[in-house]
């Protein structure tokens, strides 16, 4: 990288720090990184570039998927989501060493599924599991920490609302994104199930005898509420994955369907409808903010030619490219104490991707590998930015809740090697897509 | 005073009806899209029309949500201050956040004006004028800007700005629910 180059680029990085630490909001430190970029260091008229660079990246047909996941997903929590999982999911984990505490898992991922924020399902599953889980005498540890590994899980189980900006950001087909995520998902899933399962066979007294026994279909009789829940993600993923529909269809479809879900489940009502809508409103507005201003800043970064240097100097100095993998691992666990997942993948987006696809990893499997990272560096002992959402559900010190997490942060870690390793996790199911 | 204070609400919510309703809107053409593919029938122009909602719908909102504490932002210093070196980073903060938006709207403006001038027509199925679709970013950062400076003027009144009541209210009810359930077992 030449020396003026290094120093337009430190320069934006102080002023990037300067604003996020100032507490200036993200989407606006990223416009304004992109405007004081392109007004310095550049003769590009900067009232032409901002908006037509805003208007470019959302004004767009796959856009649209995200406003309505996330409509759904605000539907489906108001429908005592949460309750119906836990309800309807017990009876058939029960018998799994380990019992409710699977229920835990299962719930979490499903709903981190159809949430899209970690950081919002911990403290939903949470605000509903946790005093239940302890009050039956489960190890307040395994439940502390299955709540906190289990909601980064669903993030990789579509209809994520991280994915679809992933997407967004490296122009990548959201489709095979959403196809990718699934088996690491299940694989992370059947992790932090086993390590339980270990547990409560090594220890004694991890999960209280249950005396309840129940007849097959008095299971069906009480998990019938799951079966509209199993129906709409597996619509959602089902059609998507057949090729009958487009992401932007099947949420399209998944809000229908949240709404005939409420329905049944009698929490539907206008006053429901309209709070459920109007949380939609912000939490996408507040999504594409922070996207148009990183488009902004993409744009700006691009005519300075940073991140092209930035790729170019990382190329030069040879690195392993598991080497440049790890050092962005690190680099996400630091951020990942102070920023939210989403956030965070728009923030870098502009710098790394072009690093990573230079380096020779493909931006499809680098999709869900980010998105583990962003997620494990949530529950990163002992600042972790979901840690102090069970900090605040509990009223446990810090360091108590990042000692129970722990065990479920070197699983999500041990996961992140094994896609790194066999990068066919993520790849195969799509793969399959082409050879239709 | 009253007056404005009832006019600026009216025009947050407004503002954010508009932009849920953009919202339905994009749910409803694509279901239309989809029907209308089942029986034949091809609905002309939805998807650019679809794509112009998208960025109604993320635009128009945007003062409501930013008084919502929705636009999310770093807190681990700013929240760590209370009394005067409070208010005067608020204010340094909003003074720059009132700037960069207000830039923006203008270059929204500008492009929706160029567009206007050289008479921009969209490519796709159904033609109209572009700046139509365009105005929303101009329009829904107009009413950030003047939710914004509503703020400055509340801060330097010795007040808090809008998103810091409102997270204090959200905090606030967070406690109580979890006070309800702990107490009601």
């Amino acid at each position: 990288m030449s020396p003026d180059l290094a120093q337009v680029a430190f320069v934006l990085l102080l002023f990037m720090f300067l604003f996020l630490g100032s507490g200036l909001w993200i989407a606006l430190s990223l416009l304004g990184v992109g405007w004081i970029g392109l007004t310095f260091f550049s003769s590009v008229p900067v009232e032409k570039a901002m908006a037509t660079s805003i208007w470019q990246t959302n004004a767009s047909w796959t856009l649209a998927a995200l406003p309505l996941f996330i409509w759904m997903g605000e539907i489906l929590f108001r429908a005592r989501l949460s309750e119906i999982l836990f309800r309807g999911l017990a009876p058939w984990l029960g018998w799994l060493p380990g019992r409710l505490l699977h229920v835990n898992v299962a719930g979490c991922g499903i709903f981190a599924a159809v949430c899209g924020s970690s950081a919002a399902t911990t403290a939903t599953i949470g605000r509903m599991s946790l005093p239940e889980l302890l009050a039956r005498g489960y190890n307040r540890n395994l439940a502390i920490g299955s709540l906190a590994g289990s909601g980064t899980l669903g993030l990789l189980i579509p209809p994520s609302i991280i994915i679809i900006v992933y997407g967004v950001s490296a122009d990548v087909s959201i489709v095979r994104l959403f196809m990718a995520g699934i088996l690491p998902g299940i694989m992370m899933m059947c992790l932090f199930m086993g390590y339980i399962v270990i547990s409560a066979l090594l220890r004694h007294g991890v999960a209280p005898v249950e005396a309840e026994t129940m007849s097959f279909l008095e299971r069906i009789r009480r998990s019938k509420g799951l079966i509209p829940v199993a129906l709409l993600i597996g619509g959602v993923i089902g059609s998507i994955y057949s090729g009958i529909a487009t992401a932007t269809e099947a949420a399209a479809g998944g809000v229908i369907g949240a709404l005939i879900l409420s329905a049944i489940s009698r929490s539907l009502s206008l006053e429901m409808f309209k709070e459920s809508l109007l949380a939609a409103t912000r939490l996408s507005c507040m999504i594409f903010l922070i996207l148009s201003g990183a488009a902004f800043l993409t744009t700006s970064l691009a005519y300075a030619g940073i991140p092209a240097a930035i790729a170019n100097w990382v190329a030069s100095l040879e690195l392993n490219p598991y080497a440049l993998i790890a050092a962005l691992c690190l680099l996400y666990v630091i951020l990942g104490c102070f920023i939210e997942g989403i956030s965070m993948i728009v923030l870098t987006a502009t710098v790394v991707l072009p690093l990573v696809s230079q380096a020779g990893f493909d931006l499809l499997w680098f999709g869900i590998f980010i998105i583990m990272v962003v997620e494990t560096a949530q529950i990163t002992p002992p600042l972790g930015f979901n840690l102090f959402v069970i900090q605040g559900l509990t009223g446990q010190n810090i360091f108590r809740v990042a000692g129970a997490t722990l065990p479920f942060f070197l699983l999500l870690l041990v996961g992140i090697v094994l896609i790194t390793v066999f990068p066919e996790i993520a790849t195969w199911l799509p793969s399959t897509l082409d050879k239709r | 005073m009253s007056v404005i204070r009832t006019a600026l609400e009216a025009l947050y919510r407004w503002t954010a009806y508009a932009g849920a309703v953009f919202i339905i809107g994009i749910g409803l053409l694509i279901t239309s899209q989809v029907l209308g593919r089942e029986i034949g029938v091809q609905v002309k122009g939805a998807d650019d029309i679809t794509a112009w909602s998208v960025v109604a719908a993320g635009f128009l909102p945007l003062a409501h949500t930013y008084r919502m504490n929705g636009q999310i932002r770093v807190t681990l210093l700013i929240e760590r201050l209370s009394g005067f070196p409070r208010r005067v980073l608020e204010l340094l903060v909003l003074s720059v956040a009132l700037f960069f938006v207000g830039y923006l709207c203008f270059s929204a403006f500008d492009m929706a004006w160029d567009s206007f001038r050289f008479g921009d027509l969209s490519q796709g199925l159904i033609v109209i004028p572009l700046w139509i679709p365009q105005i929303s970013i101009g329009t829904g950062t107009l009413v950030l800007v003047i939710a914004i400076i509503d703020d400055v003027i509340s801060t330097m009144l010795g007040r808090a700005p809008s998103y810091v009541t409102a997270a204090v209210a959200a905090s606030e009810q967070h406690d109580r629910e979890i006070s309800d359930r702990s107490g009601g077992g």
